[in-house]
């Protein structure tokens, strides 16, 4: 039997998930498409982008795309929101520790990228498993940096009805 | 009274053009119409292309008639390099093998009773059709099929082609000959639906959807660059007065049947070739936009509104 750990991870897992409970279509072959059409994609893609190229794998009809589109702004409205959050708590223990440290890279809270918090989180979408282990959050000028896991365990997405109006 | 004599080429009262001293002018085409150069994808579409042309799947297009659902299939053909696109128009009939080849069984019939039956061969009633044709030429090449108006079709063709889309293959039962996609050379297919009916899942499944909404006024702006030639003097604020209008009235004229961008090609084509303005108060330039809207309304009640509009 092997003892390797189970490494593969189908990124957006967690976003898909969301889709499914709001009642999207989602099977194996759909993790296929994203995985093979991300795969083909920068690390480095809009947001907005992805919203046009995943919408298609997901969506069947007019009032789907629409939805898809709602749920997707709204999806990472919430993480980005979340990484504003992290990155004025790690700015306050900087200063706390600027009496402790003499040089302290300066933060510029103003650019957070959702769509590597998001992928990073996808990474981890069952915090039970690696539950001593803080989901990665990853900020431009900073690189990756840990932060705790019940933060991002706790975000709740709001169910989004077929007729809700758009944002 | 209003000078139309340019336009108004049939009087509809008996009397001949010769009557009038003019010529009947020649047809003029509206340049670029039909061009695939001048076809303008907005971003979301152009994703969904190659989303599909990644994933080898087929792309089920929706959207208001005029929006280029059809049109796509030729900018992607024409973009691709890979010519004109295979067409198969849906008939409320078609079946799934319609999609791939017909069978003249007639012909057959009628043959075989004035030849000998040993030399006729069966292949010589089949005829290939735009999917048939593009798996049989992927030996070689590569090709975009262009089903359109899917919907059209009873709700048993999407049902019956669904392996075949996904294996891109067929038999003809008739001789019994198998033909399969080179797999390199895969077909890319491009479905478009007016939402008529309703797709069964398993199909809808199967394929990469995306609804083109109507385009806004820029990239209205755009299209209209791209498809017509107009002349100096219409474009500017003529133009961006005319599209306004036209937005004003797919928004609040209350219309039962919506003009699209086909509509307003053909209406902004007109108004530039009949120098009219929109915003004119001149009466003369008031009744040639009077007339201008029968290309805009679909209906008499529709045409009544916009003209009441006017007064």
């Amino acid at each position: 039997m092997s003892t390797e750990l189970n490494n593969t991870f189908f990124p957006f897992e967690d976003f898909i998930e969301k889709l499914r409970e709001n009642g999207f279509p989602v099977g194996v072959h759909t993790y296929i498409q994203v995985h093979t059409v991300l795969n083909q994609l920068d690390a480095d893609t809009p947001a907005e982008t992805l919203k046009t190229i995943l919408a298609p794998l997901f969506a069947k009809n007019d009032r789907d795309q629409a939805r898809f589109y709602r749920f997707f702004d709204s999806y990472f409205t919430i993480v980005e929101d979340i990484e504003l959050k992290v990155l004025g708590q790690i700015k306050q223990t900087e200063t706390t520790d600027k009496s402790k440290r003499k040089s302290v890279k300066p933060v510029n809270p103003s650019v957070p990228t959702g769509g590597y918090s998001s992928v990073y989180r996808s990474l981890f979408p069952d915090f039970s498993f690696i539950s001593s282990i803080p989901a990665i959050l990853h900020f431009w000028d900073r690189g990756p940096i840990l932060i705790s896991a019940g933060t991002l365990r706790n975000i709740s997405l709001p169910m989004i009805h077929p007729d809700t109006p758009p944002i | 009274m209003p000078d139309n004599q340019n336009f108004e080429i049939y009087k509809g009262d008996g009397s001949t053009i010769k009557d009038r001293n003019i010529s009947l002018p020649e047809f003029e085409k509206i340049t670029r119409m039909e061009n695939p150069e001048g076809y303008v994808a907005a971003p979301a579409l152009r994703d969904a292309v190659n989303v599909a042309i990644a994933l080898g799947q087929p792309l089920l297009l929706t959207g208001e008639p005029g929006t280029g659902k059809t049109r796509l299939a030729y900018s992607i053909a024409h973009e691709l390099g890979l010519g004109n696109p295979k067409v198969f128009h849906t008939k409320t009939t078609s079946t799934a093998r319609d999609l791939f080849y017909r069978y003249d069984s007639l012909g057959h019939f009628h043959e075989a009773q004035l030849r000998d039956k040993g030399k006729i061969d069966i292949r010589e009633y089949i005829t290939f059709e735009a999917m048939g044709q593009a798996i049989i030429e992927s030996k070689d090449k590569r090709a975009v099929v262009l089903i359109d108006e899917v919907d059209k079709a009873p709700r048993d063709l999407p049902n019956d082609i669904l392996n075949e889309l996904e294996n891109m293959n067929f038999l003809v039962k008739e001789t019994g000959d198998f033909f399969e996609a080179n797999k390199p050379n895969r077909p890319i297919l491009i479905l478009t639906s007016n939402s008529e009916k309703n797709l069964p899942d398993a199909f809808l499944r199967r394929v990469v959807y995306y609804h083109i909404p109507f385009p806004d006024k820029d990239t209205l702006e755009k299209i209209i660059s791209n498809r017509l030639q107009l002349s100096d003097k219409f474009r500017g604020k003529m133009l961006t007065d005319a599209i306004n209008h036209f937005m004003e009235i797919r928004k609040n004229k209350g219309l039962r049947k919506l003009p699209a961008t086909a509509e307003l090609l053909a209406w902004i084509h007109i108004l530039d070739r009949h120098d009219i303005d929109i915003q004119s108060d001149i009466e003369a330039q008031i009744s040639k936009l009077a007339m201008s809207y029968s290309i805009l309304a679909k209906n008499k009640e529709d045409l009544e509104k916009l003209k009441r509009g006017l007064s």
